[in-house]
């Protein structure tokens, strides 16, 4: 009994003693604390925003501090910005995992005084104070069924992967591609939309079984990151490499393997560097009470659309990546 | 069945179960009253330490904004308190969050009046713990299977509900859960409290808190006292929907939103917290102090090492240790006699 | 309850009525499915079949001797992940399959050592300790990896996930390897005799001179070694890996072997039942597709199935009185 009690006050005590040797006071840093907050992190996407935004944020003499929820989940996005608030961010930047769920909680820091801004994936507009956004839902969406309905020649069936069924952004390009194929390519036909919940395995499985279960099937949209490379690697197993169009969102990397070999030929996407690099240039503007002006050069980014009235920033248009260009992008 | 586990479990730990009753009892009390002992410690250095490091720990802000995400998984808790009491587990508790968040959501899409809205999502909770009431007390199957199928079930109901969208728009008075503060503290944390208070009373003084109890021990033994063994379980499976409910109601308000996917995190949470807090994981004992302790301690360390830089995925592997670290040491505080056949 | 051979063949009678109950299921699947989807049972789609099966069957053997000694783990989708990446890290790195193999294995055997000396020697409940070290593993391998995605494999991996003999892998043939390697040592072996019997009764089974940590060690080490293995056809199918891979992964493999009538108090479950949850669970997958079933309603599908498996696993027990089903002394 005694020796049993010994043996847990040693390892507290040894636990103290861990916990003394951290011991230095964090500096309060918060007239210059920019905080920048992802749907998720330890993604390589965030991590490459996260990456171009700290850099510019150094050069403008800001603190940045990144951090967020371990899985998309909105309850637990807003945990962690409710915990950011008590250190009183001089700039808080959320990449919203849902629009209307994190309203409230950023509508709470702006009545602390706290600017917001939003950046890849916006919140309600009354919530925050601007939207710093890739490329517009609707040119996106609508860009993205043009690059598979020119591989298809504008007809056939095709099926969709997307990320989550609840997450508002991916939705929204759904949303655009789907008019887009029914306004302009209505000899194209939409067999099924599954989701792949952002997990490679699933969308693999996912794909065999839409390969299987529609022998017609001649496209694929993969509509979240982990989507695309695990519809090409279904679709190269099966063989079927060339005979298949794939088109979708992802990273130049997770790519490369099947742009370099020709199962897929385009891939879209926007830089997230850069439009982490634009959210930190946004912030500290916003810091220097200063607003951005329409067509403004941006230093590392280029010139940005700025639209005063839904207080929106627009990076620019999406960027396909191809054989030619794909060996100069490493995200 | 589910009481068998502790059964199984206790032959494992007792040579001689036959006169282990009173003496299990005993062990029980006793670790009962260190677990959370250690934990309450071990949160207290942390608090000190945090509060040193980060001039922002002890602020009231940190305070209020903490205490809010605590009421609604303290809530999950204090049913998942009674559940694992019981010598059971319910895994499909944020499932059940998911659908009484939707089912809010529909019935403030049909413009009903907030009571309405809240009784569909209370009453949408209780079915579903309902469900598992029924295959789990009077069926008898074994728990941790039915909550696994329904785990998967629900959130498929949920999707089906709401077809993957999320819904805004709730009006005010429904609101009023989040924005509400009496003498600075949230409304929900009053809520939490309140709910616990209840559950206090009803694990000590009522009939149905000693029968849950009893059936956590020993169900075979309960059952030849002629104490009601499916009535009791459905019971406490039912209240754990109505929970659920609540909590879905109040993350409903927090996040003016409700999906099909919210409260995902909480099922693992809430068994971390009543086993933090020193409930044995196979039943026959519960206490509601040492469920607060535990799902306190768990926000608290988060939120601090939050406050402390700590990268995300750190915080993550660190919760775990302090669960890891307090059972452990529970365990050894508790298991020193017993260790000597 | 005395535990002898009358007892041990009344279970045994248990797990032929159970195991007929689920071909009988499978089977009245199958004639749905050929009336609806009749493309399901081309030579294509049931070489798919078998692939997808694979792993899941690889880890649901090693999930069945944990089970059986009365234990569960819910870290086997963290371990995968580790694994998984391990692999592949070490494999970019230019080492040759003859070092990753091996260092991949032992690290899955060391993570299943860990929880299995937190359950023996800590004497930390299954559930609380699995539960620990999953957040513990994930964490870990998290902050190692930082979030990148490893998006290549190195060639000799791509090989073994490439498909071969008319659509089957390497993995398929694993797969019959591991199912036969463990009927050995469940059936033939003294330690897989020990495991049933652990499980069935800690306390009878030390009285009998069979060690109380044996078992548990015995049970974690080979779940850990056999995800490891899952892990190597993991990554080889996928041909990339990312930090947060099958999460949840843990209560499909679960799910497989309860589906497959083994007990989760210990003590009770066989591989050929475990063998006929996980083609239940893979077919239904496929079949939803197949038959063209709204992403929203499968799993509402996979639910019911899974409540239906349980309770149909459950009755003959019904029937019985409280005193048949639980022993309180041995």
């Amino acid at each position: 009994m005694k020796y049993c009690h010994r043996r847990v006050f040693q390892g507290l005590a040894f636990a103290v003693l861990l916990l003394a040797l951290g011991c230095s006071r964090l500096p309060r840093n918060s007239k210059t604390l920019f905080v920048m907050v992802p749907k998720l992190v330890g993604i390589p996407y965030f991590n490459s925003a996260r990456d171009g935004a700290s850099e510019e944020a150094e050069r403008l003499g800001l603190h940045f501090f990144y951090t967020g929820p371990t899985a998309a989940d909105a309850g637990l996005q807003v945990d962690v910005i409710a915990g950011l608030l008590a250190r009183h961010p001089a700039v808080l930047a959320v990449s919203c995992d849902d629009a209307n769920a994190l309203a409230p909680v950023l509508r709470r820091a702006r009545r602390y005084g706290i600017p917001v801004l939003t950046w890849d994936a916006d919140a309600q507009p009354d919530a925050r104070d601007w939207f710093v956004s890739q490329v517009e839902d609707e040119t996106l969406g609508r860009h993205v069924m043009d690059v598979l309905a020119e591989q298809l020649g504008g007809r056939g069936q095709y099926a969709i992967v997307t990320g989550s069924l609840t997450a508002s952004n991916l939705n929204a390009w759904l949303f655009w591609m789907k008019k887009q194929q029914q306004e302009k390519y209505p000899d194209m036909q939409l067999v099924a939309v599954v989701a792949g919940n952002d997990d490679q395995q699933q969308s693999f499985v996912e794909a065999q079984s839409l390969l299987q279960a529609y022998p017609n099937l001649r496209g694929f949209i993969g509509n979240s990151s982990a989507a695309p490379p695990a519809i090409a690697r279904a679709i190269e197993q099966a063989g079927l490499s060339g005979q298949i169009a794939i088109a979708g969102l992802s990273t130049p990397n997770l790519m490369r393997h099947y742009i370099e070999n020709k199962t897929v030929k385009t891939i879209t996407l926007w830089d997230p560097g850069k439009l982490g690099r634009l959210t930190a240039f946004v912030g500290a503007m916003i810091l220097r009470h200063e607003t951005p002006r329409d067509r403004m050069n941006v230093p590392g980014v280029g010139p940005i659309r700025v639209f005063p009235e839904t207080r929106k920033i627009v990076m620019g248009s999406p960027l396909d990546f191809t054989q030619e260009n794909i060996s100069q992008y490493w995200f | 069945m589910t009481a068998s586990a502790s059964a199984s479990q206790e032959k494992f730990r007792n040579p001689a179960p036959k006169f282990s009753k009173s003496k299990r009892m005993m062990e029980l009390r006793q670790s009962g009253s260190l677990q959370p002992g250690v934990v309450i410690l071990l949160v207290l250095f942390f608090c000190i330490y945090a509060g040193y490091r980060s001039g922002d720990f002890w602020s009231a802000l940190n305070w209020q904004l903490l205490a809010q995400p605590l009421a609604e998984a303290g809530l999950v808790s204090l049913g998942m308190m009674f559940v694992i009491a019981t010598g059971g587990i319910d895994l499909s508790v944020g499932s059940i969050v998911g659908v009484a968040a939707v089912t809010a959501g529909i019935a403030a899409h049909h413009r009903l009046p907030v009571p309405a809205i809240e009784a569909s999502a209370l009453t949408a909770g209780a079915l579903c713990g309902a469900l598992n009431g029924l295959l789990i007390g009077v069926l008898r199957l074994s728990a941790i299977l039915v909550t696994l199928g329904s785990m998967i079930l629900f959130s498929g109901v949920a999707l089906a509900l709401s077809e993957g969208s999320s819904f805004a728009g709730f009006p005010d008075g429904l609101l009023w859960w989040n924005d509400a503060t009496l003498l600075g503290i949230p409304v929900e944390f009053l809520l939490f409290l309140a709910t616990a208070a209840a559950a206090a009373v009803l694990l000590r003084y009522s009939l149905w808190g000693h029968y849950a109890i009893a059936i956590g021990s020993n169900r075979v033994a309960a059952s030849y006292s002629g104490y009601p063994v499916a009535l009791t379980l459905f019971g406490v499976y039912t209240l754990q929907g109505l929970l659920c409910g609540m909590t879905g109601i109040l993350l409903v308000a927090r996040l003016a939103s409700a999906r099909a996917d919210m409260g995902q995190g909480l099922m693992l949470m809430a068994i971390a917290a009543v086993v933090l807090g020193g409930a044995p994981i196979e039943g026959g004992s519960a206490s509601v102090i040492a469920t607060v302790a535990g799902v306190a301690a768990f926000y608290i360390v988060q939120d601090g090492l939050l406050l402390l830089d700590v990268p995300p995925f750190v915080q993550h592997a660190l919760t775990s240790v302090l669960l890891l670290v307090a059972v452990a040491a529970g365990v050894l505080l508790r298991g020193s006699r017993e260790n000597q056949r | 309850m005395p535990l002898n051979s009358s007892a041990s063949a009344r279970l045994r009678l248990n797990f032929h009525h159970h195991e007929t109950k689920l071909a009988a299921l499978l089977l009245v699947l199958g004639m749905a499915l050929a009336a609806t989807a009749p493309r399901f049972f081309s030579t294509v789609n049931l070489a798919l079949l078998a692939r997808s099966m694979g792993v899941l069957l690889i880890v649901s053997a090693g999930m069945l001797n944990v089970v059986l000694a009365g234990g569960i783990d819910v870290s086997a989708g963290a371990i995968l992940a580790v694994v998984s990446v391990v692999l592949v890290r070490l494999g970019n790195h230019g080492l040759p399959a003859s070092i990753v193999l091996p260092v991949g294995l032992l690290t899955g055997a060391g993570l299943g050592a860990v929880n299995a000396a937190l359950i023996a020697e800590l004497r930390i409940p299954p559930i609380v300790a699995t539960l620990g070290t999953a957040g513990l593993f994930r964490g870990l391998l998290l902050e190692w990896t930082q979030g990148e995605w490893e998006s290549s494999i190195p060639s000799w991996l791509n090989a073994i996930g490439s498909p071969r003999w008319g659509g089957l892998d390497v993995s398929v043939l694993a797969a019959v390897l591991v199912m036969l390697a463990a009927a050995w040592i469940l059936d033939r072996t003294q330690m897989g005799r020990a495991l049933f019997r652990f499980g069935d009764s800690p306390l009878a089974a030390a009285r009998t001179g069979i060690s109380v940590r044996q078992p548990v060690y015995f049970a974690y080490i080979s779940l850990g070694l056999l995800t490891a293995i899952g892990a190597v056809f993991y990554a080889a199918q996928l041909g990339a890996v990312q930090g947060n891979a099958a999460n949840g992964y843990e209560l499909t493999v679960i799910a497989a072997v309860v589906l497959g009538g083994a007990d989760i108090l210990g003590g009770r479950g066989s591989l050929l039942g475990t063998f006929l949850g996980v083609l239940l669970l893979c077919s239904l997958q496929q079949a939803l597709v197949l038959l063209h079933v709204a992403t929203f309603w499968q799993n509402i599908a996979t639910g019911a199935i899974v409540l239906i498996g349980v309770i149909l696993s459950s009755t003959p027990r019904l029937g019985r009185k409280l005193i048949l089903r639980q022993s309180p002394s041995p």
